[in-house]
């Protein structure tokens, strides 16, 4: 097992990504990639935070905007599309892309609990240095459970 | 234009042909056995039932054919902004049609993908999934989600009744 596999397979490796000036975590062991901008396939539907779906290693894999929720509409251009794995209530798992506005990075930080009244969404907090970052929970906050 | 006699529909293991057509800004696919007849709108009759029946309102005109067709507008369907419709898709055994903007061709699919879990809305039941016609992705309509028997039934009612108004008060 390579070094990297390693740290993305503990409970306290996480990946920040950046959607404006904030940070927020995902667990690694959820992540499975960072890809470059890539067709944003959209057609109608009714879920919210969906913008589309991306075609990616023969995956038809959705894109969730969670920026809406965790900055606001305002949010600048996102670069990148963190790919990562969610599940869902019957079992099943699949692909979803979290759209961010930077490169993401690899931290091997244990998970504080929450404390005070955060959203529904944040699992945990970590603490690096002067930042505190919200680990997000991609099933609630893709459910609209905030 | 009529679409495949039974006799020619044999598939190749999944391979299905479809229907591409386009509401609005974006391209959908039909299945091409579901569809009977395409026409153009000119023998279209407009309808209002939106007073007696609202979550019908969808359906804008009736085409009088060997049976009474209900056309349903696709844009309003699938709650979209109204679009520029041409022709209209009748469906297989069925007093179905659909008023699409423009047919683009029939292309054969090799697989329909379920449609990813994350989608949780009334989509689950307008698309059988998606197809990948070179690299896109295009959904494919679930025909028989347009209109139930019950929608046509109340549909067929609403209509005799006001034809029957319409007598009274000539």
């Amino acid at each position: 097992m390579s070094p990297i596999a390693s740290l993305e397979n503990r409970k306290d490796a996480f990946v920040l990504f950046p959607l404006g000036k904030k940070r927020f975590a995902l667990p690694a062991s959820t992540v499975t990639e960072l890809a470059k901008p890539d067709k944003l396939q959209s057609f109608p539907h009714t879920t919210p935070l969906l913008t589309g779906v991306l075609v990616r290693r023969g995956h038809i894999v959705p894109v969730c905007d969670v920026a809406q929720v965790l900055i606001g509409p305002d949010a600048p251009a996102r670069k990148f599309y963190l790919i990562a794995t969610r599940k869902f209530e019957n079992s099943a798992s699949e692909w979803t892309a979290l759209p961010v506005t930077g490169e993401c990075e690899l931290t091997n930080t244990p998970m504080l609990p929450r404390t005070g009244p955060l959203p529904h969404h944040v699992a945990g907090l970590l603490s690096l240095g002067n930042e505190i970052v919200e680990v997000v929970s991609l099933e609630k906050i893709a459910e609209g459970r905030s | 234009m009529r679409f495949f006699k039974k006799e020619q529909r044999t598939r190749r293991g999944n391979r299905e042909d479809v229907i591409l057509f386009a509401v609005g800004p974006h391209t959908f696919a039909i299945g091409a056995k579901a569809v009977e007849k395409i026409e153009d709108m000119q023998e279209l009759r407009p309808i209002k039932l939106s007073a007696a029946l609202p979550r019908l309102a969808k359906v804008k005109h009736t085409l009088d054919r060997e049976r009474q067709y209900f056309v349903v507008d696709a844009s309003a369907h699938l709650l979209m902004l109204p679009s520029h419709v041409s022709r209209v898709l009748m469906l297989r055994d069925s007093s179905v049609a659909v008023a699409v903007d423009s047919i683009d061709r029939i292309a054969e699919i090799s697989a329909i993908h379920p449609l990813p879990h994350a989608f949780l809305g009334e989509e689950r039941g307008w698309y059988r999934g998606v197809a990948l016609i070179q690299d896109a992705v295009i959904p494919v309509v679930n025909a028989e989600a347009f209109l139930s028997a019950s929608d046509v039934k109340q549909l067929q009612a609403a209509l005799s009744k006001n034809t029957a108004k319409a007598a009274v008060s000539a």
